[in-house]
């Protein structure tokens, strides 16, 4: 299905979650015209799952990398080097998607400096933007935007109050109040994608409007 | 209570290791290194406080532990703990520790050699002492620096008899001392932990809660009675690394044949045995109620025991009861052997977080033979065990100011930190030479 993209888009993610949640806010911008074709496929070798974006000439190719528990943050710059830059000659913008606090918990697999790291590795390849959409916030975070949207979703009504100090911690006490373990990642794309998309693309502290813009303009 | 460092050595082939503990820390080392024996030498430190004088004389002796290595053989076990306590007010921070001298044929051992207690009020004064043993003296509390006496044999702990005081301020430092517990996940084999015998030793009692319960079930029922929250969030957890779980339960049954004791004929050679010479001379007895555990999957059309679940299965659920039970006996300090045994890389992150926040303010010490797992922990908390030529185990943490090196070395090759980290474990001695100058006290 590999054709001559116009441009790719690449989005280097921390963990599941985000790449449900930029999967599912890809699929509600397609929606903003209906000359968007939106679809998913393989790669002509049958090695990657990747993503088209066609509209008029423009035919944008989408790959989505998730820093797993075996490659690790070392082989992200490597992933795109390779599977994305090489493979594909077109102007690349490369999207960082991760919380900036995630390096200083107890538990994790990033250490300080990895996206600066990663950032300066994929700088030095030609034709190649990089935007960060980070800030000190769990995608859970993110997904609470929508405070109202997630509590309809879990049947919860919308005067339920929630403590907790990050996202993920509100999101378990919120499934806790009904009697549900919260399920990150694929898990929790019913939920996500449920999301009032307008919404959080207006009140995110990251900056979704630059995805939005780069897509629709 | 939080307990912030741990220290112990002369114990087996183990050299004083200082572990300053957050929620969670890692052994690393080669097999037959002394990581066990790491583990054990702090179960045994704690047991020394928490047994009799008896077998305290016992433990001085025991075979199994005295260090034979040239290197440590006339080395004393020593024990210290710090830890905080906000309740303590004015003497919030205690450093607390023992020493003593191995059994020894020419008659010199089995004695404790010396004991300290000491406390401060914040982290920028220097420590108090209230006890000088060696000196045969003690200090009632911060409002006098005179020192009484106190006298004390050679299997007598100070703390035993100093709690037994009343007119003594530092009581309560001294409870704290004696109520600190250590539990231990040490074991590998867990086949009959869902499934175990009908017979049980008369001396447990069925109402009991342990901590590496023999009985995996029984102990979950027993929680859920006690701290029915604790369980609630357990199953929780469970739900959230076995998402395709839909419904746990524990299953109680009564064995209902109450004559069971009337059929039995018990026969001791020729000889059968009235009921009151079975009670005598046999230490079991049958359970009146016997525990199992059964998951609803998505793709089961009925509930499974965890009797029939796989290994890694059996083991993820049996480290999240323990840190549950852990947390319900408010344990000082808990330790996991090779935690990531017959479990996968990618439940690793959640697995640690899920354990770590059942704990609560207890530390969690790991030992571990994965790279993977060690990734996921910041580096200044892994200790490694460098081999040696004279068989000694001492664990020494990475130096924060070495971490830098450390990540761009690993990146330069390809590798993660915890990859680079094994790679150095796993080479020559000149691998040993670039892994030691990463670490504390080792780099001169």
């Amino acid at each position: 299905m590999e054709k001559n993209y116009t441009e790719g888009i690449a989005f280097i993610l921390e963990g599941a979650t985000e790449k449900v949640f930029y999967k599912a806010l890809l699929e509600f911008l397609s929606h903003s015209d209906e000359d968007i074709v939106f679809y998913k496929g393989k790669s002509d070798d049958a090695s990657e799952i990747i993503f088209c974006w066609q509209i008029g000439d423009r035919n944008i190719l989408i790959k989505f990398y998730v820093v797993g528990t075996i490659t690790q943050m070392v082989h992200s710059g490597k992933w795109f080097q390779n599977m994305c830059h090489k493979k594909h000659k077109c102007p690349w913008t490369v999207y960082l998607c991760y919380d900036t606090d995630s390096v200083n918990a107890s538990i994790s697999k990033f250490y300080e400096g990895d996206w600066k790291a990663l950032r300066q590795e994929i700088e030095a390849l030609k034709e190649t933007q990089i935007i960060d959409l980070a800030a000190s916030a769990d995608i859970e975070d993110i997904i609470l935007l929508d405070y109202e949207g997630v509590l309809n979703f879990l049947g919860l009504p919308s005067h339920t109050e929630v403590t907790g100090r990050k996202g993920k911690a509100k999101m378990k006490a919120l499934h806790r109040l009904i009697g549900r373990a919260y399920h990150e990642g694929e898990r929790a794309e019913g939920m996500i994608r449920a999301l009032n998309f307008d919404k959080i693309v207006n009140d995110a502290p990251i900056q979704l409007e630059l995805l939005k813009n780069q897509l629709l303009n | 209570m939080k307990i912030n460092s741990i220290s112990v050595g002369g114990f087996k082939n183990l050299k004083n290791t200082r572990l300053e503990l957050d929620n969670i820390c890692a052994i690393i080392s080669p097999n037959n290194y002394g990581k066990s024996n790491f583990i054990e030498a702090i179960d045994f430190g704690f047991d020394f406080i928490h047994e009799s004088r008896k077998t305290r004389k016992s433990m001085m002796g025991w075979m199994k532990a005295i260090p034979l290595c040239l290197a440590l053989e006339n080395s004393e076990y020593r024990f210290e703990i710090e830890f905080e306590d906000e309740e303590l007010g004015e003497y919030k921070y205690v450093r607390y520790g023992f020493s003593f001298k191995w059994h020894r044929d020419d008659e010199t051992g089995d004695r404790i050699t010396d004991e300290w207690i000491e406390t401060r009020e914040n982290t920028s004064v220097r420590y108090t002492s209230y006890l000088k043993r060696n000196e045969g003296k003690y200090r009632r509390g911060k409002d006098t620096t005179a020192f009484r006496k106190i006298e004390l044999d050679g299997v007598q702990l100070a703390i035993d008899v100093l709690g037994l005081m009343e007119d003594i301020e530092i009581a309560n430092v001294i409870q704290d001392i004696q109520k600190i517990s250590f539990r231990v996940c040490s074991s590998l084999d867990l086949r009959d932990r869902y499934q175990p015998s009908p017979l049980e030793y008369i001396e447990d009692e069925e109402e009991t809660l342990r901590f590496d319960d023999a009985d995996v079930p029984k102990a979950l029922q027993r929680l859920k009675d006690r701290a029915p929250e604790l369980y609630d969030l357990f199953e929780e957890s469970l739900s959230m690394l076995f998402p395709e779980f839909t419904a746990i339960s524990l299953n109680e049954y009564a064995l209902t044949d109450q004559n069971m004791d009337k059929q039995m004929t018990v026969m001791f050679g020729s000889r059968k045995l009235s009921p009151e010479e079975v009670e005598k001379e046999i230490p079991f007895k049958i359970r009146e109620r016997i525990y199992r555990l059964f998951v609803k999957c998505d793709y089961m059309n009925q509930p499974v025991s965890m009797a029939n679940m796989s290994t890694g299965t059996k083991r993820v659920i049996w480290l999240l009861a323990n840190a549950y039970i852990a947390n319900y006996m408010k344990a000082g300090l808990v330790g996991v052997e090779e935690i990531e045994t017959s479990i996968h890389p990618k439940m690793m992150r959640q697995l640690l977080e899920i354990i770590t926040e059942a704990l609560g303010e207890a530390p969690l010490i790991i030992s571990s033979h994965s790279p993977y797992l060690v990734q996921y922990l910041k580096p200044e908390k892994i200790y490694i065990g460098i081999p040696n030529n004279q068989g000694v185990a001492e664990f020494r943490r990475i130096q924060k100011n070495k971490v830098k090196v450390i990540a761009a070395n690993a990146k330069a090759m390809g590798l993660t930190i915890g990859e680079y980290l094994f790679e150095l474990l796993s080479g020559d001695s000149d691998s040993y030479e670039v892994l030691g100058g990463f670490l504390e006290g080792m780099d001169s």
